[in-house]
């Protein structure tokens, strides 16, 4: 495909451990850092930062470094997130004193800037006002998600966008941004592959069987589907999720659950929300000022793996 | 998107209605109907798709 060349993972990767090297001096933190990088393999943000630069067909010789900020950015993120909800305990900052799981996020999150601040490119101050701009707003929706500050299907939709949305919005217009274009529509769609995403997460949540988000009922779209006690399946659905019982106690077999969460409603609801974002996202892609082999490479890349 | 969703899943000759262009959803821009009829006709390939 023209103008698109695949960057593997493992050069994102050594480029963020080459920011570490090179920025920091505590020999110790550096070691923490790099341990928490060991098992990370999947580099998406930072993909999508690639992909949205090469879509514009520019080849700035500095974006692996903005593509390894956006990765640091989102690592800090990923850490912040699990402390906060003390979850994913098998990730190596949740096995250390969160103290300095604390600090070492906090270190990766000021590195990034940092990254950005020392690019050469005449884009830098603008790329640095959108990833601050994109955190804070991924900071507000983690907010009102740990607060459960939800009241409705519409609250939950913005909670959403701005929780995983912004990530996706933040990692592709850097990208753009680099290659000197400004096109509003890739916050827009971006915004909807969010929305999108965390729908697909709430659908796998109802099979967590540790299920403690369920079981305190806090505030999803699923849940908030439930609770409007469309049918006898809901109820029983909000009865089982505060229950001790898990799936196959209740249910009989895995097989009885989801046919209980189609006679529900839920299963749809969840689909229906999950297909109309993926389809404005769709449509909003058509509309890029780029060349259709280049839309088809974002609608790959963003949705495809999302269906 | 809550009511809406259960109205047609209660009323499926509805929804065969929309699919068919016999009937038109108020309150749903006209734009997202596709992605609510691909939603719901949709689900039950979801159930062979999750596991633990």
């Amino acid at each position: 495909m023209g103008g698109i060349e695949n960057i593997e993972s493992n050069r994102i990767k050594e480029t963020m451990l080459n920011i570490i090297t090179t920025q920091l001096q505590n020999d110790g933190l550096k070691s923490l850092i790099f341990s928490f990088l060991t098992n990370k393999e999947e580099m998406s943000f930072a993909n999508l930062t690639i992909l949205h630069h090469q879509i514009f067909d520019r080849k700035d010789p500095e974006l692996l470094n903005l593509a390894a900020a956006v990765e640091l950015l989102v690592l800090s993120f990923d850490i912040f997130d699990d402390l906060e909800d003390l979850d994913n305990t098998e990730e190596p900052w949740m096995k250390i004193d969160h103290s300095i799981a604390l600090n070492a996020a906090t270190v990766l999150y000021t590195l990034s800037q940092q990254t950005v601040l020392s690019l050469s490119s005449p884009f830098k101050h603008q790329i640095l006002a959108s990833l601050l701009k994109y955190s804070i707003q991924a900071m507000e929706g983690q907010h009102d998600d740990l607060e459960d500050n939800i009241a409705s299907e519409e609250d939950c939709l913005q909670m959403m966008k701005l929780k995983s949305g912004s990530l996706i919005a933040l990692a592709s217009v850097c990208g753009m941004q680099l290659a000197g274009e400004n096109d509003k529509l890739v916050e827009e769609y971006a915004y909807q592959i969010g929305i999108a995403a965390q729908t697909d997460n709430d659908f796998r949540d109802l099979f967590n069987p540790l299920k403690n988000d369920m079981k305190n009922q806090k505030k999803s779209l699923a849940v908030l589907y439930l609770q409007r006690n469309y049918n006898e399946h809901a109820i029983d659905l909000l009865k089982f999720y505060q229950s001790e019982l898990d799936i196959k106690e209740q249910f009989g077999s895995i097989e009885n659950y989801k046919q209980k969460l189609l006679d529900s409603g839920v299963m749809q609801y969840l689909n229906v929300v999950k297909q109309i974002a993926i389809n404005r996202a769709s449509r909003m892609i058509d509309n890029l000022n780029i060349n259709s082999e280049h839309k088809e490479f974002v609608k790959s890349n963003l949705i495809n793996k999302k269906t | 998107m809550q009511e809406i969703v259960n109205f047609l899943i209660e009323n499926p000759e509805v929804l065969e209605k929309v699919v068919n262009g016999q009937a038109s959803l108020l309150g749903v821009d006209i734009e997202d109907v596709l992605g609510l009829v691909e939603g719901i006709v949709g689900s039950g390939n979801l159930k062979n798709l999750y596991w633990f």
